[in-house]
């Protein structure tokens, strides 16, 4: 069961981001659209060891900034914290609640894309930042929070 | 109880030598030159990200075909009444050079391709890859512009195609002059208000007046670009530069969201 379980948290962190690379056309389109990539980081690093959330996020950071044809750098270096400080701050801060996980994700999302934006696009704009950046965070933890339930639901 | 019954645990020193040694790596792409960064982000192109941008390119084609006919009947139909006008004006000055004994114009030659813009996690893209199977005989950089005007540059080779930046890159420039030749000037991207990207005119001279309306084209100048390729219309004046010269908000005549299907600019072989 516990094998399961953890199994269905991989199959439900490798279906958001093959979901996010393949639609990212569509994703790159809407000003708010759920960052699946995020999403996808964070729930890994709910899975991984520091070190592992850690190169976790350096590769996602790569891959993305290849398909950006920009900031390479950047994405990587900011990926990899992420995905390392996830992990550290999932070992501090989880709970058994059912509110974690989206409270977790809408958090990081939105920290994730403030770094982002204040390193790639400056000044930031304030409408990002302030409307953007808080709705993806909202439709990337309610995306993932769907996820979650279906896989917990069928491997249970 | 852990996240999904996840089970595993942290060996603290083993784990802060693998962060440390992947945010090297990060420093170190970071520090890679443009032109190195533009490599290693084709190497994952070209392997792990692959199918995605196949599919990419077969939706995107699958997508636009049935609008990009009808904008091609449009287009074709507005170039042969153009070329028609421009027809006699051409017989023209070939028959007053043949009388001179001055040799045909060299206008180069044009290579069709297909625009893929980066995709930026915030913001536009300023970067694309063109795909086309004549590319592989331009010589680069060089001007990207549809029958509308200027898109942009083609820089360097990327995996199959072409790497190159719109013109709403911040390190863009182009020489520009009046549909006359009587002013000149630099004309770069301009981002106001955090809003979509125009261009700028700098360097205008200061005795000059531009008038809002008139069309901006490329002079040709250091042989990127063709001579007499639109770039823009002035749409009004902004604030003075150092109190000597003027400068102009121009409206791009091919916004980067629009460029699907490009040409590039194949510069003739000039004599010895």
């Amino acid at each position: 069961m516990r094998g399961s379980l953890s199994r269905a948290a991989w199959v439900l962190v490798v279906l958001v981001l093959l979901l996010h690379f393949a639609l990212h056309p569509v994703f790159s389109r809407w000003p708010a659209g759920p960052d699946l990539l995020a999403g996808g980081l964070l729930l890994g690093s709910l899975q991984l060891r520091s070190g592992q959330a850690a190169g976790f996020g350096f590769a996602l950071g790569l891959l993305e900034a290849s398909l950006a044809l920009s900031g390479l750098g950047t994405l990587t270096l900011v990926f990899t914290l992420a995905g390392y400080v996830g992990a550290r701050l999932r070992d501090l801060f989880y709970s058994d609640s059912a509110r974690f996980v989206p409270t977790f994700l809408a958090v990081g999302v939105l920290l994730i894309q403030w770094i982002v934006a204040a390193l790639t696009t400056w000044p930031p704009q304030a409408r990002f930042l302030l409307i953007y950046a808080p709705l993806a965070a909202v439709a990337t933890a309610a995306v993932c929070w769907a996820g979650e339930r279906m896989v917990s639901f069928f491997f249970a | 109880m852990p996240y999904l019954h996840a089970n595993r645990r942290d060996r603290t020193r083993a784990d802060l030598i693998a962060v440390l040694v992947f945010l090297a790596c990060g420093g170190l792409i970071a520090a890679l030159s443009p032109g190195q960064q533009a490599g290693l982000a084709s190497i994952v192109r070209r392997s792990a990200l692959y199918p995605f941008l196949e599919l990419h390119r077969a939706s995107s084609e699958r997508a636009g075909l049935q609008r990009r006919a009808a904008a091609l009947r449009t287009e074709r139909d507005s170039l042969v009444s153009e070329l028609a006008e421009y027809r006699r004006v051409a017989e023209q000055a070939t028959q007053l050079r043949s009388g001179v004994g001055l040799a045909g114009p060299a206008v180069g030659s044009f290579a069709p391709a297909e625009v893929y813009p980066g995709r930026p996690r915030i913001g536009d893209s300023n970067e694309f890859v063109l795909r086309g199977r004549q590319l592989a005989s331009v010589t680069l950089p060089a001007g990207v512009f549809t029958g509308r005007g200027l898109v942009g540059v083609a820089r360097a080779r990327h995996v199959a195609g072409v790497r190159g930046e719109f013109w709403s890159h911040p390190d863009f420039r182009i020489s520009v002059q009046t549909e006359n030749g009587a002013i000149t000037g630099i004309v770069r991207p301009y981002r106001r208000d955090g809003g979509q990207p125009i261009m700028l005119l700098e360097g205008a001279p200061f005795q000059s007046e531009i008038v809002p309306g008139v069309h901006l084209f490329t002079t040709g100048v250091a042989g990127i670009y063709p001579p007499g390729l639109r770039v823009g219309t002035i749409r009004e004046r902004g604030e003075e530069e150092s109190g000597w010269m003027k400068r102009y908000y121009v409206e791009p005549a091919v916004r980067p969201e629009d460029a699907d299907v490009v040409l590039v600019w194949r510069r003739p072989e000039l004599g010895p």
